[in-house]
C-alpha cells in the first residue's frame, strides 16, 4: 500500500528534482572558467618531474640511484660515470612519465633535492613518446620552473 | 574546424565579460602579455577569486612559474619587481606545452630526432625469457 501510494504521488522524483534545484541556487558554485581560473593546489602538489640546480648552476644530481631504487613503478632508469673533473654525475637519466605513478617518492629519497614533482600539471602531450623524458628534458625542466619549485620547497620546510 | 575556431574567439569574449561583470582589477601583466586579474570571493568562499586573460589564444599552460604559484594561490604575494624571487641568471624563460608543434619535446630514440639512442654502459642485461 505504501509503495502504491508513492508510485503515484511520485515523492521520490519530487526529492530528486529539489536536491538538483538546491545545488542549482542554494548551494556556493564548484566550477571554474578553467584556462583563465584555476583551481588552489599545495606547496607540496606532485605534478611534472624536474632536476634542480644548484644557485651557482651545477646541477646537483649525483647519481647516487636511491630514486631508481625507490621507485614502485620502475619508471627511473639511471647511468652513471665520473665526470672529467672526477665528480660523479649521471651519464643517463630517463623517466618513463607513462609508468610513473606521482607518488613522489623520488623527492622523498633524493639527498640533495635534485629531482623534485614540480607545480605543472599540464604537460599532456599528444604522442606517447614525448613522455620518455631524458636528462635534458628534466634539466629544462628544472631550468624553467626553478623560481616556483624552491618557493614551494621554502613553504613546505617548516612542516618536513 | 570552422566551429572549433569560432568557440576560440568566443572564450576570450566570455572571459572578458565575466571580468566586466564580476569587479575583476588587473594586479599585472607577465612577461608574454598575460594579464592576471583579481575579485573578491564568491558567496560561499573565503578564497579571493583570480583569474588570466590570455594573451592570443587561451593557452593553459602559457603561464610562467611565478604567475602559476599565485594563480593556483600557492602564494599570495603578487610577483612583480618587488617581491623577492628565486629567479637565477642560469634559468630559461617559461615556455608553454608544445606538444602537437614542431618544437615538441622527442627523445633522442625518435625517429625525427635522427633515431639514434644513446648508448648504454652496460651495467644492464637484457632479459631472456626461460626455456
Amino acid at each position: 500500500m505504501d509503495n502504491f501510494a508513492r508510485s503515484f504521488l511520485l515523492t521520490e522524483i519530487v526529492k530528486g528534482f529539489l536536491l538538483t534545484l538546491k545545488y542549482m541556487f542554494f548551494v556556493p558554485k564548484v566550477t571554474i572558467n578553467y584556462p583563465h581560473e584555476k583551481g588552489p593546489i599545495s606547496p607540496r602538489f606532485r605534478g611534472e618531474h624536474a632536476l634542480r640546480r644548484y644557485p651557482n648552476g651545477e646541477e646537483r644530481c649525483i647519481a647516487c640511484k636511491l630514486c631508481e631504487a625507490i621507485c614502485p613503478a620502475l619508471a627511473i632508469t639511471i647511468e652513471a660515470e665520473p665526470r672529467e673533473d672526477g665528480s660523479r654525475r649521471t651519464t643517463r637519466y630517463d623517466i618513463d612519465m607513462t609508468k610513473c605513478i606521482y607518488c613522489g617518492l623520488c623527492q622523498e629519497a633524493c639527498p640533495v633535492d635534485a629531482i623534485v614533482e614540480g607545480p605543472n600539471f599540464e604537460f599532456a602531450t599528444e604522442t606517447r613518446e614525448e613522455l620518455f623524458y631524458n636528462k635534458d628534458k628534466l634539466l629544462e625542466n628544472g631550468d624553467r620552473w626553478e623560481a616556483q619549485i624552491a618557493a614551494n620547497l621554502l613553504a613546505d620546510a617548516p612542516y618536513r | 574546424m570552422g566551429l572549433l575556431s569560432f568557440l576560440g574567439a568566443l572564450s576570450p569574449a566570455h572571459i572578458s565579460l565575466f571580468t566586466l561583470t564580476s569587479g575583476g582589477r588587473c594586479v599585472g601583466r607577465d612577461a608574454l602579455g598575460n594579464k592576471y586579474y583579481r575579485a573578491k570571493p564568491r558567496p560561499g568562499y573565503k578564497r579571493e577569486r583570480r583569474w588570466v586573460m590570455y594573451k592570443g589564444a587561451p593557452e593553459a599552460s602559457s603561464v610562467p612559474p611565478e604567475w602559476h604559484g599565485w594563480l593556483h594561490h600557492q602564494s599570495d604575494e603578487i610577483p612583480d619587481e618587488d617581491t623577492p624571487s628565486f629567479r637565477r641568471e642560469w634559468q630559461k624563460p617559461h615556455k608553454a606545452n608544445m606538444t602537437g608543434t614542431n618544437h615538441a619535446y622527442r627523445p633522442p630514440g625518435h625517429i625525427l630526432k635522427g633515431g639514434r639512442r644513446d648508448k648504454a654502459t652496460g651495467d644492464y642485461t637484457a632479459w631472456s625469457p626461460p626455456k
